[in-house]
């Protein structure tokens, strides 16, 4: 063994680690995850992520199919029912909308809001120990995708934001990390709070919307939608419903606990927006 | 002339399909839903890694494992580096274990895996978690990372038995 200490591959392992520690640190000191040879792997790790992502999803698919029935049905049970009660309420909104509509053309009030654009996006990539969600998808920056982008569920709800784009990929940090933040309210009181990952329910799925006013009106089931402060987020995006309200640790405002429209840690697609 | 072609040329297949195996290990660990049981989603590439290791020389195993762990920063998105490392000295460290102490066993390697896995996750955690002042660092580790290290580990002796079966067919003359 002492032999293998005084030999030329020690020494060659001793320049390994150190180039390692070093470009450590030269992707520590520039803000990025991710360096020059990072980015290169990325290329070459692709299609390997590509065709077994797709091949795991048709396994889960049928695996689910046969394993959940019983729920599957009692799932499209309650599904139906919301239906209806949406229906109910979309002639309410039909409604409004029309009025409105009515209103604004007799104030003579133009809303000049340009048309979100977005790119469809498959999940590629999760990192195992990341309790968060995080997610690796098959978008970089030449399909316009870059660092702050905003990522969306199907069905239009906020899942997280890009934390870092490469050319055919990127990183996103979900609404479940702590380091999220984003401007949001309350849809129905339009009590303003800040949402944000918490490391208390990431594991249930949940996030939380702290400031809160003591006097908030908010109700559990309440929808949760983004303000648009910031400019980060665009404003009115869904991001889910209240589950629980409780007081802040400093007694002067409420923190809500939010169950995420999206179920984050089983999506496999989701879209980008590339027009913010 | 004609012998010395024919070992260079096993050596490469050799490396190659090793090569391969943890390519697609890597994939595979970072495929949403792949082999996830609740909230524990298992690692492959630390068993593929040490399996190699425990099969070839200290230095290769370690190089290897440096390889490996690259792969990992990439697929998981954390700083390049950090798992490179880490891996480098813990498949160095494998390698001369078994060379010099422990039998090439399937119950040893296991444990390998098992007390690896630790240490790999226990470090990530401590960074990536602990020190940021996460509350319940603790309840996490052990519900949540500690279930997949066993599991990874189980799965571990899959690659050993996978690489030995490589090196056997690709062995030296």
């Amino acid at each position: 063994m002492r032999d293998f200490f005084e030999s030329k591959k020690f020494k060659i392992l001793l320049g390994v680690t150190i180039f390692l520690a070093g470009i450590m640190a030269y992707a520590g000191a520039n803000d990025r995850l991710t360096a020059a040879p990072q980015e290169i792997l990325g290329v070459a790790l692709y299609p390997f992520q590509w065709v077994s992502s797709h091949i795991s999803e048709g396994l889960g698919q049928t695996w689910e199919k046969y394993v959940s029935f019983d729920e599957v049905q009692q799932e499209n049970e309650t599904l139906r029912q919301e239906n209806k009660q949406l229906r109910d309420k979309l002639v309410a909104y039909d409604r409004m909308e029309a009025e409105l509509r009515a209103y604004k053309e007799l104030d003579k009030i133009q809303e000049q809001n340009p048309e979100n654009t977005y790119a469809s996006a498959f999940i590629i990539g999760r990192d195992t120990m990341d309790v968060f969600g995080g997610f690796t998808v098959d978008v970089g920056t030449t399909s316009g995708i870059h660092k702050g982008s905003v990522v969306v569920s199907d069905d239009g709800y906020l899942v997280g934001i890009v934390r870092e784009a490469n050319l055919t990929s990127c990183k996103v940090m979900t609404v479940l990390h702590p380091s999220f933040a984003a401007a949001a309210a309350i849809s129905r009181t339009r009590d303003n709070g800040i949402l944000a990952g918490s490391a208390d329910y990431a594991a249930d799925g949940l996030c939380v919307m702290t400031n809160l006013p003591r006097h908030t009106e908010a109700e559990v089931e309440d929808q949760v939608i983004t303000t648009g402060l910031g400019e980060v987020f665009p404003e009115d995006v869904l991001v889910g419903t209240v589950s629980e309200i409780l007081p802040e640790s400093g007694g002067k405002s409420l923190q809500a606990v939010i169950k995420p429209g999206a179920d984050i840690q089983s999506l496999t697609h989701v879209f980008v927006l590339t027009n913010d | 002339m004609e012998s010395q072609n024919k070992r260079n040329g096993i050596l490469i297949a050799r490396w190659g399909l090793y090569t391969l195996v943890l390519l697609v290990a890597a994939a595979l660990q970072s495929t949403p839903g792949f082999l996830r049981v609740g909230s524990c989603k298992a690692f492959l590439i630390l068993g593929v890694c040490i399996a190699v290791s425990v099969q070839e020389d200290e230095f290769s195993g370690a190089l290897f494992g440096a390889v490996g762990g690259m792969l990992w920063d990439f697929t998981a998105g954390r700083t390049i580096g950090f798992f490179a490392i880490v891996m480098l000295f813990i498949c160095f460290f494998c390698s001369v274990l078994v060379q010099l102490y422990l039998k090439k066993a399937y119950i040893n390697i296991f444990l390998l895996n098992v007390v690896a896995g630790i240490v790999v996750t226990g470090m990530d955690f401590l960074f990536d978690y602990w020190m940021r002042g996460y509350p319940e660092p603790m309840r996490v580790y052990t519900t949540i990372i500690l279930p997949e290290v066993v599991v990874s580990a189980l799965l571990a002796l899959l690659s050993v038995r996978l690489i030995h079966s490589i090196a056997s067919w690709l062995s030296l003359p």
